[in-house]
């Protein structure tokens, strides 16, 4: 599972014409955590590239492994300022989608249906500031807000509509 | 033989068509496309995103090791 999911995300990311080595990442266990300073790619693109990469390849992936093989994934994404420390980094973001992906809400995205291979969330902060002006191809119309309370932490945030756009997974599902 | 380097206004003039800079390439990317070092001197503003697989009966194949954060 875990070469797949690395080779998933190697190849969203190519696809911008980066290099997953090249990047900052962190391996989390179950999952992986990548920086983009904007520098590298605008945070509009990062959105677009990862849902609907995500979505494209989480399709592919299943439609040739076997079910027990078949990933889910969950995707959180957050904006700011990210600094190093003696530990390795440090900052409010990163705290952030930590808390964000634990929300109940994409938990029962994908418990609910299970067509849906993805289900993402932006923080209100990245929404406000980039997702909200409709600048990348997925619209503002696509997510919904919820309210996210995990542990102490608790925030607004912009889930993403599962069939929004004919992606994530629905429409594989009814094409396969 | 004068070893000073040259002042600005001395210094020659780049041929046409030697300029290294390329609007369409995006700045994480070398000259030849193979892919910089993105990784940012820290402090940056960067968009952070947390991947996490939510259901695999395969979740616990070991990494290989070429993968290795």
């Amino acid at each position: 599972m875990r070469h797949d999911l690395y080779e998933i995300v190697r190849d969203v990311v190519r696809y911008v014409g980066l290099d997953l080595n090249a990047l900052q990442t962190t391996d989390t266990g179950d999952g992986l955590r990548l920086l983009f300073p904007c520098s590298a790619l605008e945070p509009v693109r990062v959105v677009d590239t990862f849902v609907l990469g995500l979505s494209t390849r989480l399709c592919e992936h299943r439609r040739y492994v076997a079910d027990t093989a078949r990933i889910r994934m969950r995707l959180a994404f957050g904006f700011g300022q990210v600094e190093p420390d003696r530990h390795g980094l440090t900052g409010e973001p990163l705290v952030r989608v930590a808390r964000l992906v634990e929300a109940a809400s994409l938990r029962a995205a994908l418990l609910d249906d299970d067509r849906v291979d993805l289900a993402a969330v932006v923080s209100d902060g990245l929404f406000d500031t980039v997702v909200r002006h409709g600048h990348g191809y997925l619209r503002p119309s696509c997510f919904r807000e919820i309210q996210v309370t995990v542990k102490e932490f608790t925030a607004r945030a912009w889930q993403l509509v599962p069939d929004a756009g004919g992606i994530c997974g629905r429409h594989c599902a009814v094409a396969a | 033989m004068d070893t000073r380097r040259p002042s600005a206004a001395r210094r020659p003039a780049p041929q046409r068509g030697t300029l290294q800079t390329n609007r369409r390439t995006s700045p994480a990317m070398t000259r030849r496309g193979q892919p910089a070092s993105v990784q940012g001197t820290g402090g940056d503003l960067s968009t952070v995103v947390l991947t996490d697989v939510s259901g695999s009966a395969q979740r616990d194949q070991p990494l290989p090791a070429s993968d290795a954060p």
